[in-house]
């Protein structure tokens, strides 16, 4: 009498099927966002990268003040360190 | 006049040049830095960010403060060839700091391998549309960056609504904005930001439109498999960096800017003074030891007594 339903071996060598399948979907989606680029979407670089926000901001170098720092008085406002 | 209150797991400090927009400005801070922590907070389950790390896999397009810090932390990487990189995410998580600070263990007995971060290059960014995709597995912290653009938008933003001069200072990382008082906003350095004004190494006059940062390996330390360890991971090993400074403190035009080349000096060691001073950055570096390291730019010591 045939099984209505796979047993044994053959269950588990659909179990290993869908398994594959499920598999090759995910890389298959992977590879699509990957492919992203294609539309629009690049790997972070110096070109897609915004301008700093600050309008002072630069793309090319960390920058250094323009009227920098001095001596304190030794009086404090504020503090600085870790934090 | 000055107000502060805690915010981001740190302190949030606001002093203006005019008393009467102290209020008006500390409203001001407060919406800036709740946007920040919506958008950018890793602890939080509902900030945007997290949304970001669900969707892993899958192009998103994120909010236009989201897509902002992300582009300054990008900047960062770049301009530090990777010695600050947002997918550090991971690494910090694994060395136990994976919730509030407030609320990271003691000691953990497990010690899993460190390994370096993914690195920022995966991400898939268009700035434009705010279109990300971030690749599985990769697990962003916006920490080193973040903190320090609330303290830039805010501060400019107090300045530009309010007339009056501002400086904002996010747990160390200040940012000046408009006309400071005579002599320059005088800022107390030292190993502890909320103690350095009562106990301070030294003191410095920041001035229009500048920003100072500290990064040190004196605060946020826990004990981890059997050692003690801190926030600042090295993207290139995924582990803490080898002990060269307890503070590195660092003058730039922006919040932004100053932390980055801060946070990269921790993360360099030995060779952070000749990188900074390539980068024309004046710094005061201070070893574990206590030896003190300036870079051309930083004002004459008045250490004190």
């Amino acid at each position: 009498m045939e099984p209505l339903t796979p047993a044994g071996p053959a269950r588990r060598e659909q179990g290993r099927r869908r398994a594959a399948l499920a598999t090759a979907t995910a890389a298959v989606l992977g590879a699509a966002a990957v492919g992203a680029i294609g539309f629009g979407l690049s790997a972070a670089s110096a070109e897609t990268n915004p301008a700093s926000t600050d309008p002072t901001g630069s793309q090319d170098r960390l920058q250094a003040p323009d009227s920098g720092l001095s001596s304190g008085t030794g009086h404090a406002h504020t503090g600085s360190g870790a934090s | 006049m000055t107000t502060a209150f805690p915010a981001l797991g740190t302190t949030a400090e606001l002093l203006v040049t005019d008393p009467a927009r102290l209020g008006p400005a500390v409203a001001v801070l407060r919406e800036e830095l709740a946007a920040i922590d919506e958008a950018c907070s890793r602890f939080r389950p509902d900030s945007e960010i997290s949304r970001l790390h669900e969707a892993a896999g899958r192009e998103v397009r994120v909010g236009p403060l989201l897509a902002e810090a992300l582009g300054v932390a990008l900047r960062a990487a770049r301009l530090t060839e990777g010695l600050v990189d947002p997918t550090v995410g991971a690494a910090v998580r694994a060395l136990g700091y994976d919730r509030d600070f407030a609320s990271v263990a003691a000691d953990r007995n497990t010690t899993p391998a460190a390994s370096p971060a993914p690195g920022w290059h995966r991400i898939l960014f268009d700035p434009a549309r705010r279109l990300v995709v971030l690749p599985r597995g990769v697990h962003l912290d916006l920490g080193a960056t973040a903190k320090a653009l609330a303290a830039d938008r805010a501060a400019r933003r107090i300045h530009t609504t309010f007339g009056c001069g501002a400086l904002v200072n996010l747990g160390g990382d200040l940012r000046a904005a408009g006309p400071p008082p005579t002599g320059g906003w005088q800022i107390a350095l030292g190993d502890d930001h909320a103690a350095a004004v009562g106990r301070p190494d030294v003191t410095v006059a920041l001035h229009r439109d500048c920003a100072l940062a500290t990064s040190g390996t004196t605060r946020r330390r826990w004990r981890h498999g059997g050692r003690t360890v801190h926030h600042i991971v090295d993207p290139r090993t995924g582990d803490v960096p080898e002990p060269r400074w307890r503070t590195a403190s660092v003058a730039a035009k922006s919040t932004v800017d100053a932390n980055t080349a801060s946070t990269a000096a921790i993360v360099l060691g030995p060779q952070a003074a000749g990188w900074l001073e390539r980068r024309h950055l004046p710094a005061r570096l201070v070893g574990v030891d206590g030896d003190v390291v300036t870079t051309p730019g930083w004002p004459e010591a008045r250490e004190a007594a």
